[in-house]
């Protein structure tokens, strides 16, 4: 009779005891920890609601979690972490019948029907081996095949190492065992026949195993089982009790981060209450505990995969800021000093763990650079990389806010664009009365809100600053009236009552300067009771489309290609000239990867006559970003290669005549580079080149 | 009648030019209100001075003349005009606005109760009163200006280098005066006297700013504008593309996020004119484009332009200056 | 060391002055105000030696009840008091005027340094420093980019033609400041915030001991006959570069001559 490992005896101590001792030993140390970061995870910071839409929720973690969505970018790394993955999840049942087992000898899962156990044990048979590829891969990936994105880790081969050892150890305990069966078996060979076609049937591998075993004695035998199965038993202990510590937390975590993931719109900041904030005499993050317990539970999940960082702006120009290393940085912090604030926060102790808090390392300044919190240009690519839903930007521009309106610490430059958005109502500090004059050259009135009066207005042109000061902005406002007016489009402005939407100085931080702009603007447009509006600058979009509703502004909002790509295809606008050209699309991040419109812009490119489009080789969700978001257009670029060199550089490369943008800030930020770099690829706004397609009317 | 005194500036024993503009308006304006021309002057060592006054059409001369009035104190010149007022008695009181005059006059002015026409860009007397324009609302509206008919005494300070200056046909009697000012009460005083460092002035405090964009090719071009700067006693800026190219420090960057500026005069060579240089440089009083492409938006907010090369005209911009100079 | 920062609050300098009907002062409707950019100095420089030598910095201004506005901002870069000599029904007041209200209310308040800008960008003539100084009978210095302190006063640096003064202050004095003493701070929010909840104290002519007949109308000592717009800015006025030299000269000469710039 064969007898499993806790029906033996240690030194005299029953196996099962030391199972259950083992068991419990495992259970408490996880429960301590697992309490402990929840703790962590819940104590400060402001509160949160995420269990609005539960059905979004769980669609996202069953998209993003279970179906690995966004794993298979990398298809190599899809590859093996889906048979890991599938491996764990197949596994869970065969570890549950494990502990059963250890604690019950002898006795099966009590629950399952009739048949299934045979048949799982087909799968798991297969997936011990699928799992135990998917960790030689994962190794390769690390060791051979390489990838920029992936940093050295002892933590990561520990834990790849660890699954192998759990598939080795699970599959030698088995084979061991089904050898140990077959040769304590009585000498009945009918019987012995239909255990081992049993074996051979449902789990083949452990069987081919088992027979290569079966020269051993069944004391050697018996020492495999017993040791192979120990083995797996501490390994899953130890497994389970490491994850928290390191960033294999993602195990845990990642399915629960993706269902509490942002609904909002991807662009939208969050707005806080700025007089509350006033009692409580806080703004922004200054230290990590003010985080809200879902961005503490980003840093959690990180798993530092470095897929944020392929095409993050900053790292690629050098710069101190990658995602990865600041979102490492910032558990770095949260973990560092985890004991004292859990202590402190639950009232504990003799005033060391304060003392320790007061003493610590500071977040800003610290743990995490000024230089690094200015770099980010918030394009956006680093959330649109993450497989596990982590964000980013809010953790950014929470620093900035602390650093701008509690301290009034920043490169001293954004003031400028500061007191000219608060004074003149652009960040230039133009003067506001000139802010229509961009349409006194055309062939036809451009009426203001004002001056249209009662007369019925289809759409608010929506100019923004570029479009209403910069020589090429101006442009650009001119050809989309232009469009407008020969599809015959009644539309307005706002003249000298529009100002700045305040993007920029929200993502600055200045929370305070855009909540004045935000109410002012939204208080205009309700004033003329505007229901649409159409802009050509992606950052105006994405503040008018998702961020005005938190003041009280619900528009209809469409980017101008979005509009005109319309017009084009209800046959109000023809475009009929064109020459000839080779043409790449950059797009701006604020309307590709923050508000997902990439495509009006190339339908409209694709009517145009002439025009053959040809796709940079990041774009669209992949898009580079030009350098100009996140209020980086106000700043000094002073640390690395320039953003924009650094994209234009890509353009370049691209071999076309010319490229096609659809934000006045990325023809700034790219026509300057173009200048910098002696380059050949003229930059066009998509709007420019349809007006140019338009017929030409005599007279 | 009524006399007209004027205040002259003197530095290094000589009489600075805006002094003598503001006594050839003097000279005007009391012969249109048939009165006589007095000037005061203070320093040490002055006494020579004093001919050149006179030649200028003034009929007599205050000089105060102490040693602790060698250098420059607020209080030891105000005292002195007064002084010089007391004895003279006039109806007007110059003073170019000069560091020194705009620190003098209005000193003077409050001690005798009334307030000062100030930085005259024209001045002339109508029935005995001053009238004139001043710029307001830095320089964006002008205003004529003129005292309250009851005014005992008018004070103006006409800006430099606006009114002319040139001798009287008939030299003035030159009578000079030694003011006697007894115990001078001087808290603030000069100490020391430094000229303004042979070395660049900062273009954040500029009053003109010759500057240079890509159009410079290079920073080995550098010297054909300092040349001018040189000249002109202006600072050099930089476009963000000429900083950016490395070819001079973030410190001359003028625009948005360099330094923002309004000078008087800004030369811009080789400056494009993108928006962000126009927000640092937009608001300069008068602006020189000189740029080969006559499409570049700095002719757009320009007062001047020369369609042209910038390697041609600047240096001949140098020797005409130097020629003025002359 | 006890601080008094006068400020004016003035159109901003990017604000499109239009006349007002009667063609003696501007229309207010649209206009921006703001804390003249030089007085932003003044109170930066005060700030910052409140700072590094301990004390208290009060915003002093003259104007009507929109310049509060201004004084908060003052409050909110960090200034600890604000004081406002009400303008209300005085009509136009002359510097003069403004310089007696101001300092016969700073008289009453402790001041070791009275602070302002060399200039305000409103309609003000750049004569307040010494009137200010002369009323108070405080020594002055005006001007001044760069400023030490001494065991019993300053040693400023006053900008002057072509050179630098240096100057030496003993306290209480009167100092103007201008561009280049230093970059002016931005308000954070919680200044802002904290702005609000503290009160400006309003003063009348009557508290600076001014009777208000004797500084306004036709008391005021310099009258506005007339405000008019500058000429509309013209195009460019381009100079043929077929000979460098003459174009140069003529540039040269224009410049004098037409802009009075040289």
């Amino acid at each position: 009779m064969t007898i499993t490992p806790v029906q033996a005896a240690y030194l005299g101590f029953p196996g099962t005891l030391l199972f259950a001792l083992l068991l419990l030993a495992a259970l408490v140390f996880f429960t301590y920890t697992a309490s402990r970061r929840i703790q962590l995870l819940t104590l400060g910071g402001a509160p949160e609601n995420r269990l609005d839409h539960p059905l979004a929720r769980l669609w996202n973690m069953l998209e993003y979690g279970f179906l690995q969505r966004k794993m298979f970018r990398d298809p190599y790394a899809g590859l093996y972490h889906a048979l890991i993955f599938s491996g764990f999840l197949v596994l869970l049942l065969r570890t549950l019948a494990l502990v059963f087992e250890g604690l019950f000898p002898g006795a099966g899962l009590p629950f399952l029907p009739a048949g299934f156990w045979e048949g799982y044990l087909l799968v798991k048979d297969l997936v011990l081996l699928t799992t135990f590829a998917g960790v030689v891969l994962a190794l390769a990936r690390r060791h051979v095949v390489k990838r920029e994105r992936l940093d050295p880790s002892f933590d990561a081969d520990l834990i790849l190492c660890l699954i192998g050892l759990l598939m080795v150890t699970d599959l030698g305990a088995g084979a061991a065992r089904m050898a140990l069966e077959a040769a304590n078996a009585p000498a009945n060979a009918a019987a012995l026949n239909a255990v081992l076609a049993g074996n051979a049937l449902w789990e083949p591998l452990t069987y081919s195993l088992s027979k290569n075993l079966s020269l051993l004695s069944s004391s050697s035998l018996q020492s495999i089982y017993f040791g192979c199965w120990w083995a797996h038993i501490v390994a899953i202990f130890v497994f389970g009790n490491y994850l928290p510590f390191a960033k294999h937390f993602h195990v845990i975590t990642a399915l629960p981060n993706l269902f509490f993931g942002k609904l909002e719109p991807a662009g939208k900041m969050a707005t806080f209450d700025i007089e509350k904030a006033a009692e409580a005499g806080t703004f922004g993050v200054s230290k990590v505990e003010d985080f809200t317990w879902k961005q503490k539970l980003d840093m959690f999940t990180c798993t530092e995969c470095g897929r944020c960082r392929e095409v993050c702006p900053t790292h690629l120009t050098g710069k101190p800021l990658t995602p990865k290393g600041f979102m490492v940085d910032l558990r770095g912090a949260l973990y560092t000093d985890a004991d004292a604030l859990i202590d402190v926060n639950a009232g504990r102790g003799d005033g060391s763990a304060e003392a320790a808090l007061l003493a610590r390392r500071p977040l800003i300044g610290g743990w995490i650079d000024e230089e690094t919190i200015w770099a980010c240009t918030t394009c956006r690519y680093c959330e649109h990389a993450c497989p596990v839903g982590i964000t980013y930007i809010d953790k950014i521009t929470d620093l900035r806010r602390h650093l701008v309106l509690e301290k009034s610490e920043f490169p001293k430059e954004a003031q400028t664009a500061f007191n000219g958005m608060e004074r003149q109502g652009n960040p230039w500090n133009l003067s506001a009365a000139d802010r229509g004059a961009w349409a006194k050259d055309l062939p036809f009135p451009v009426l203001t809100m004002a001056e249209a009066g009662d007369a019925r207005v289809e759409v608010l042109f929506w100019v923004g600053c570029a479009g209403s000061y910069e020589e090429r902005g101006k442009r650009v406002s001119r050809a989309l009236a232009l469009l407008l007016h020969e599809a015959g489009v009644t539309f307005a402005i706002l003249g000298t009552e529009e100002t700045c939407t305040g993007d920029a100085a929200r993502r600055l931080g200045n929370e305070y300067l855009f909540q004045t702009l935000a109410q002012q603007n939204v208080e205009t447009m309700k004033g003329y009771g505007v229901t649409k509006i159409v802009t050509n600058c992606p950052h105006c979009f994405n503040t008018l489309a998702n961020e005005y509703p938190d003041f009280g502004g619900k528009f209809e909002v469409m980017h101008g290609t979005q509009l005109v790509a319309r017009l084009v295809r209800e046959g109000r606008i023809s475009l009929v000239n064109g020459a000839p050209r080779s043409l790449s699309f950059h797009d701006p991040c604020y309307l590709g990867r923050h508000n997902g419109v990439y495509d009006a812009p190339r339908e409209l490119l694709n009517a145009i006559p002439g025009i053959a489009l040809k796709e940079l080789p990041r774009s669209r969700e992949n898009g580079m970003c030009c350098g100009a978001g996140g209020g980086r257009m106000w700043l000094e670029e002073k640390i690395g290669a320039r953003v924009n060199q650094a994209r234009f550089a890509e353009i370049e490369a691209n071999g076309t005549d010319a490229v096609g943008v659809s934000c006045p800030f990325c023809m700034v930020m790219l026509g300057n580079a173009k200048t910098e770099l002696s380059g050949k690829t003229e930059a066009f706004d998509v709007l420019e080149l349809a007006a140019q397609a338009l017929p030409v009317h005599p007279g | 009648m009524s006399n007209v005194l004027v205040f002259i500036e003197q530095r290094d024993g000589k009489i600075r030019k805006s002094s003598l503009e503001a006594l050839t308006l003097g000279h005007s304006l009391s012969k249109k209100t048939n009165g006589s021309l007095g000037a005061v002057i203070a320093g040490s060592g002055i006494s020579s001075l004093v001919g050149e006054l006179a030649a200028y059409g003034a009929s007599k001369v205050f000089v105060a003349d102490r040693p602790e009035l060698a250098l420059f104190s607020s209080e030891g010149y105000t005292a002195a005009l007064d002084a010089a007022a007391a004895a003279f008695g006039p109806s007007i009181v110059l003073a170019s606005a000069t560091a020194m005059g705009r620190d003098v006059a209005p000193r003077f002015a409050a001690r005798r109760g009334v307030s000062v026409l100030s930085d005259m860009m024209t001045l002339d007397v109508q029935n005995g009163r001053l009238v004139g324009e001043r710029p307001v609302y830095s320089g964006k509206a002008r205003v004529v200006v003129t005292p309250a008919p009851d005014a005992a005494i008018q004070v103006a300070t006409p800006r430099p280098n606006v009114f002319p200056a040139s001798k009287a046909d008939v030299a003035g009697a030159g009578e000079v005066v030694t003011l006697d000012l007894g115990t001078l009460k001087i808290r603030a005083k000069v100490v020391k006297v430094e000229a303004a460092e042979a070395g660049e002035i900062d273009v954040a405090e500029a009053d003109k700013i010759v500057s240079g964009g890509r159009g410079i090719k290079g920073p080995e071009s550098w010297p054909v504008l300092r040349a001018l700067c040189q000249e002109l006693g202006a600072a050099l800026g930089a476009s963000r593309a000429a900083v950016d190219a490395g070819w001079i420090g973030h410190e001359h960057q003028v625009g948005q996020t360099g330094k923002v500026v309004s000078p008087s005069l800004y030369i811009a060579c080789g400056v494009s004119g993108a928006i962000q240089h126009l927000a640092g440089m937009g608001s300069s009083k008068v602006i020189v484009a000189i740029n080969k492409d006559p499409e570049a938006p700095i002719f757009k907010v320009a007062t001047y332009g020369i369609v042209g090369d910038l390697f041609q005209i600047v240096p001949a911009m140098t020797e005409a200056a130097k020629k003025m100079k002359a | 060391m006890n601080h008094i920062v006068c400020v004016a609050y003035v159109p901003d300098t990017e604000t499109k002055i239009r006349i007002a009907a009667g063609g003696t002062s501007i229309d207010e409707a649209d206009v921006k105000w703001i804390v003249s950019p030089y007085d932003e100095y003044a109170l930066e420089e005060a700030l910052k030696t409140r700072e590094a030598k301990g004390g208290t910095v009060t915003a002093i201004t003259f104007g009507p009840a929109r310049a509060d506005t201004g004084l908060r901002e003052c409050l909110a870069r960090g200034a600890d008091d604000a004081v406002r000599v009400a303008s209300e029904g005085l009509g136009d007041v002359d510097s003069l005027g403004v310089a007696r209200l101001l300092a016969g209310v700073i008289k009453a308040l402790p001041h070791d340094v009275v602070w302002m800008g060399n200039k305000g960008v409103g309609t003000d003539a750049q004569v307040l420093v010494p009137m200010l100084a002369e009323l108070l009978d405080l020594p002055h210095v005006n001007l001044v980019t760069k400023l030490q302190w001494t065991g019993t006063g300053v040693l400023a640096h006053r900008e002057i033609e072509g050179a630098q003064e240096i100057v030496e202050m003993p306290l209480p004095g009167v100092i103007g400041a201008t561009k280049g003493l230093n970059e002016p701070r931005y308000a954070s929010l919680k200044g802002i915030m904290a702005a609000k909840k503290k009160a400006i104290a309003v003063k009348t002519p009557a508290d600076a001991g001014v009777d208000p007949a004797a500084v306004s109308g036709p008391a005021a000592h310099v009258r506005w006959a007339k405000l008019e717009l500058p000429p509309a800015r013209q195009a460019v006025k381009l100079i043929p570069a077929d000979d460098p030299a003459k174009a140069a000269a003529e540039l040269l000469r224009l410049l004098r001559d037409e802009a009075k710039v040289l």
